[in-house]
């Protein structure tokens, strides 16, 4: 086994470029494969943090948008939030929800951020808690209090010693600035689609649109469940209330904390399903490739073929002497396609702004397809190798 | 003493279109354990054939050939791998050295299809080169050796198994006269220590110096006796 090792390499050294080249297609297939189990996994791994971060007792509705007739996408205002706890069954509360762009300073330090207007009941609703202080009361919403919650990075920023908690802010939105006393951090937490809870801040809905942007409309409603197990039956609820309301399926999305996660999945699974082509075809490929350079080696090497025969090597040695041969080709070209796999799918994560998952898993899997794809296209030159007749092959050249 | 080597009535037979080469045709001859014979005969006369009938490298068309007492014609392709590894040392004309191995690894191949182990196959591999005067070459590939020197290393390859047969087709026909009594002579030692010893040659001097010489003719014995 060694020696077939040994040999194996020695006759790569003396055809380096032609082996290089037979081995594109490995790379390139592995390669494939790699990203593809990657990406599922990274995406795997991102989904169930989404599912974590999500809180899975609130249901978001966007507006939608309606091709067969403008100004049919509903309005999402206070008027709607109010209908919606009248008539759909297990809705426990509506929140609306809204950001604008804004410049925080305190002392020396400011920063730009996201700021999100919304419901008291905000944070509870969507799972996210509290590292320092509290989040908004009913009296914050009612009494127009200037209040504020900052995300944990934002709040290390402006804040970068001592506890901000008590401590005032200026908040500037557009021609507005105003004073605000922090009342709370959120812990940190993994990003929720479009928000990225670690560097916003937040205020309540009701001052916003009140004191700083006039009419302020919602952007999406966060509905809230009475309880998890009934947040399917809502969704459904919902539904059939804007198809009700407004005659067209399309006047307004509403999503549940499962479709919120998944729709992300499906652009991955376009991407994984590109890739296996892609690595199929190239296994493919590179497979026809390493079976024409082991032809071409053993039609070269004949004579050493007689030799071995000659000397007491059976066809099994011979056989497994080109397999050998083969199988390290090939695993050569696996071990670089899956570096570029790796380097591919963390590419591939890194736009999606997931978090890059290399399993060992991944590798195995890798060098599995390799050795095999060596072995199935190995074969037959090693079958070739090992009949040969010894006279005929000891002859020739 | 044992039979080494027998033919009976063995031929092989190629056919060309339709047109039949008898390369052999009908050969019977029989070899005693520890002889030391040459043969000879015109080109085409069928010398190599009856060389790879031996050494089991092909079978007869028809007839036997029964080598240390086994009939090849019972044997399958590993049954037949194994007797060459076992019984027969082959010595070619052109040396038949593998280039990109070392001296030593090429001597060890033998011992490597027997399946005996690393640290072994080494150690023997060196004592074989020892005896041939190369120990000093081992880790010298084919390339950088002297004609002389490959035809000694290849004939280590050939004993380092300790086979009863050795045999060796023209093994001085690309060595200069000196160089190739000195191969003889190693010959000679062979098998005085017992080794069966088969040397076809065109030379009648080197047939000379043997106790029994074959002369073939058209694939059979010339004149017709053994
Ligand atoms: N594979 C083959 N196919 C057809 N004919 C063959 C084959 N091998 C050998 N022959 C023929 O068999 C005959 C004997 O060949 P062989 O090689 O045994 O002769 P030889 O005595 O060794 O000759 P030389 O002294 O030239 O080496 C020749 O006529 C040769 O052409
Ligand atoms: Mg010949």
């Amino acid at each position: 086994m060694i020696e077939s090792l040994r040999l194996a390499a020695e006759s790569f050294r003396s055809n380096k470029l032609r082996s290089a080249l037979s081995l594109v297609g490995i790379v390139i297939g592995v390669a494939s494969v790699v990203t593809v189990t990657s990406i599922a996994e990274s995406g795997t791994a991102y989904l169930k943090e989404q599912l974590e971060a999500f809180a899975l007792d609130a249901i978001q509705i966007y507006p939608g948008w309606d091709p067969a007739g403008a100004g049919r996408s509903v309005e999402l205002d206070a008027a709607l939030g109010a209908d919606i706890l009248r008539k759909v069954p297990g809705a426990k509360a509506v929140l609306p929800r809204a950001s604008l762009p804004g410049e925080l300073r305190s002392g020396r330090n400011s920063a730009s951020a996201q700021v999100g207007a919304v419901g008291a009941p905000y944070f509870a609703a969507m799972g996210a808690s509290l590292e320092l202080g509290r989040g908004f009361t009913a009296e914050d919403e009612y009494g127009r209090r200037p209040a504020i919650v900052l995300g944990s990075e934002l709040a290390r920023e402006l804040f970068p010693e001592g506890s901000p908690v008590g401590r005032d802010l200026l908040l500037r939105s557009g021609e507005v600035a105003s004073r605000f006393e922090v009342v709370g951090v959120l812990a940190p937490k993994g990003g929720f689609f479009m928000d990225d809870w670690n560097r916003m801040a937040y205020i309540t809905f009701a001052y916003a649109s009140e004191r700083i942007s006039g009419g302020l409309r919602p952007e999406a409603l966060t509905v809230v469940a009475s309880s998890r197990e009934g947040v399917l039956a809502l969704g459904a609820a919902l539904e059939r209330y804007f198809l009700e309301l407004t005659g067209s399926p399309e006047a307004a999305n509403v999503i549940t904390p499962k479709e919120w996660a998944e729709s992300d999945m499906k652009m991955t699974r376009t991407i994984s399903l590109i890739l296996s082509g892609i690595a199929a075809i190239s296994l493919l490929v590179g497979g026809i490739g390493i079976m024409n350079i082991m032809l071409v080696s053993v039609a070269e090497r004949k004579r050493e073929i007689g030799i071995r025969k000659a000397l007491g090597a059976t066809p099994r040695h011979i056989r497994s002497q080109f397999l050998v041969e083969a199988c390290l080709l090939t695993l050569a070209g696996g071990g670089l396609g899956l570096g570029a796999g790796f380097a591919a799918a963390w590419a591939a994560v890194a736009a999606f702004k997931w978090a890059f998952v290399a399993s060992l898993g991944t590798a195995a899997l890798a060098f599995a397809v390799s050795a095999a794809t060596g072995v199935f296209f190995g074969l037959y030159p090693a079958l070739r190798a090992a009949r040969l007749d010894p006279v005929e092959a000891l002859a020739s050249e | 003493m044992s039979e080494a080597i027998r033919l009976e009535e063995a031929r092989r037979h190629y056919a060309m279109g339709d047109t039949v080469v008898r390369a052999l045709d009908g050969l019977s001859f029989s070899v005693e354990a520890g002889e030391r014979i040459a043969i000879m005969g015109p080109s085409g006369s069928g010398k190599t054939t009856c060389m790879h009938l031996i050494g089991c490298l092909d079978r007869p068309s028809s007839g036997r050939v029964l080598v240390g007492g086994q009939d090849t014609a019972g044997l399958d392709e590993y049954g037949l791998a194994e007797l060459r590894n076992r019984q027969v040392g082959f010595v070619f004309q052109q040396f038949h050295l593998l280039p990109r191995l070392t001296i030593a690894q090429n001597v060890e191949l033998p011992l490597l299809y027997a399946g005996v182990r690393p640290r072994e196959r080494r150690r023997r591999a060196l004592e074989a080169l020892e005896r041939v005067g190369l120990a000093d070459r081992s880790a010298h590939r084919p390339g950088e050796l002297s004609g002389g020197q490959r035809q000694r290393a290849a004939i280590a390859r050939a004993l380092v198994n300790s086979p009863a047969i050795l045999l060796a087709d023209e093994p001085t026909g690309a060595l200069d006269s000196a160089t190739g009594r000195s191969i003889l002579e190693l010959f000679g030692e062979i098998n005085a220590r017992g080794t069966t010893l088969v040397v076809v040659t065109h030379d009648p001097a080197i047939g000379e110096g043997f106790p029994r010489v074959i002369r073939l003719r058209d694939g059979r014995l010339e004149g017709g006796a053994a």
